[in-house]
């Protein structure tokens, strides 16, 4: 069976490294674009099976690449799984679940992330897709 | 000073305030009030002197209130504070209404603060922008330490020998424990920042409960914990912040966990108290000295023994659930057995 491919977003390049190492253990394909405007171009030239976003990022945050790729035809039917570190604690329910649903996100999972927690949720949404 | 000077530089005064005041006498006779109060609440110059609240004020809600305060009854309680966020035209009000008592401690009228909240909404947003950055900027440097050390101890880059697995499971701990205590600052600055006031609703306490049980299976888990729950049914809704208290009951339920044994019972019990919802939360777990108990609401105080030395925290739980039961105008009661266990009481107001 052909690898799944995954394009992982986010300005971290420590975080990426490690999310990356973790996901091919596990037989993805992963491509890695270090922010918004490179993540949008690769959705193009990749053609992910899933995308990993990171909300936080300089230039065009998360919410923004994601409310781009959700209006465009073309791209609208990759699932996307937000990743944030902002607005957690008490106000992760309302606030950053909202935000998630807003962008029309497919999944969010706050940082940080349990290495289990990731790979079960990439599994889950890869499925349904 | 001349009786009349006085008064026109204490009208001068009250005139200068940046908040309205209001003030009634025990009949509910408007006695005093300044340009503020005029201003918010549509009042023509001084027309509303000498006249019954409910004749000039227009707003149900605030007449009420007053006649409220001046209905309470002897003894007075030490706190009788009535606030409450009300919309008067387009702006919105935090109002403070107190009893106004003579030197015998004695009912004599009414006092009513009106706070404009726009300007306190603009430095909500301030902080709470600046809190998520700060929240941002130390978070996400040790998600990423965190996942480097999961990926380590998970040996995809390889395995490690006993000791070096020792030393990393605890450089991960460490790590985890400084996430915790971001999440609890967060969530403390939060409460008393009356973040909740915003967000406010009817709360259906037994759902609430539910899911935080079902959320903290894991830890109930690992430490074979019985968890015992039982809710009375039909409890009465109540009016609060939900992400509040489900931080609330998070950190109770945690609490019974953390300083109970493994194969302990913990037991969470919902019921109908008067006007109050009864929440009772018990261990058998090591017991809190008679000494430490005034002490453990307190900010990152913790008991410090030889059988607290082993378990981890980050001081804020029990000063988060006061918070929020203070925020709610509820109260919260201890009873603890060095050896056998101990039992947090919250009742929450049904209003």
């Amino acid at each position: 069976m052909e690898k799944k491919k995954i394009l992982l977003v986010d300005d971290d390049a420590d975080f990426t490294e490690a999310v990356k190492l973790l996901l091919e253990s596990r037989s993805y394909d992963v491509t890695v674009a270090n922010d918004g405007k490179e993540g949008l171009k690769k959705v193009q030239t990749e053609g992910p099976n899933l995308i990993i976003l990171d909300v936080m990022m300089p230039e065009m945050d998360g919410y923004q690449v994601c409310a781009k790729l959700k209006a465009d035809p073309k791209y609208r039917q990759i699932p996307i799984l937000l990743l944030t570190a902002v607005g957690e604690a008490i106000t992760t329910t309302s606030y950053t679940k909202e935000m998630g649903m807003k962008t029309e996100a497919d999944d969010y999972i706050p940082k940080p992330v349990e290495p289990v927690v990731l790979v079960e949720r990439v599994e889950n949404i890869l499925r349904i897709s | 000073m001349p009786y009349r000077a006085m008064k026109e530089s204490l009208n001068a005064v009250i005139d200068s305030l940046s908040d309205g005041i209001l003030v009634t006498d025990k009949q509910g006779k408007i006695i005093l009030y300044n340009q503020k109060a005029e201003a918010f609440l549509g009042i023509q110059g001084k027309a509303a002197l000498d006249h019954p609240v409910q004749k000039h004020i227009r707003n149900d809600v605030l007449v009420g209130i007053i006649n409220k305060i001046l209905k309470l009854e002897l003894p007075l309680p030490y706190r009788a504070e009535e606030v409450c966020l009300m919309d008067i035209g387009n702006i919105r009000l935090r109002v403070h209404v107190n009893p106004v008592r003579d030197e015998h401690g004695l009912l004599i009228g009414s006092v009513t603060l009106l706070h404009d909240m726009a300007q306190l909404s603009a430095i909500d947003k301030i902080k709470g922008n600046f809190l998520s950055m700060v929240s941002h900027q130390l978070k996400s440097p040790l998600s990423s330490t965190l996942l480097q050390t999961s990926i380590l101890l998970d040996g995809i880059v390889g395995e490690f020998n006993e000791k070096q697995r020792d030393l990393l499971q605890k450089v991960r701990n460490k790590i985890k424990g400084m996430v915790d205590l971001i999440h609890d600052i967060l969530d403390v600055c939060y409460i008393e920042e009356g973040g909740y006031l915003t967000q406010i609703e009817n709360l259906d306490l037994a759902e609430i409960l539910q899911r935080t049980v079902e959320l903290m299976q894991p830890q109930i888990q690992d430490k074979n914990i019985v968890l015992h729950v039982k809710i009375e049914d039909h409890l009465p809704l109540i009016i609060g912040n939900k992400s509040s208290v489900e931080a609330m009951f998070i950190n109770l339920i945690n609490n019974a966990i953390k300083y109970t044994p493994s194969e302990g019972q913990v037991s969470v019990e919902m019921s109908e108290n008067a006007q109050n919802v009864q929440i009772e939360v018990s261990d058998t777990g090591i017991g809190v000295e008679n000494e430490d108990i005034p002490r453990i609401f307190d900010k990152f105080y913790r008991v410090r023994s030889e059988t607290t030395k082993n378990i981890s925290g980050t001081g804020l739980g029990l000063s988060i659930v006061k918070s929020v039961v203070d925020a709610h105008r509820g109260a919260i009661n201890v009873e603890s057995k060095v050896g056998e266990g101990t039992i947090f009481t919250v009742l929450l107001p049904v209003k």
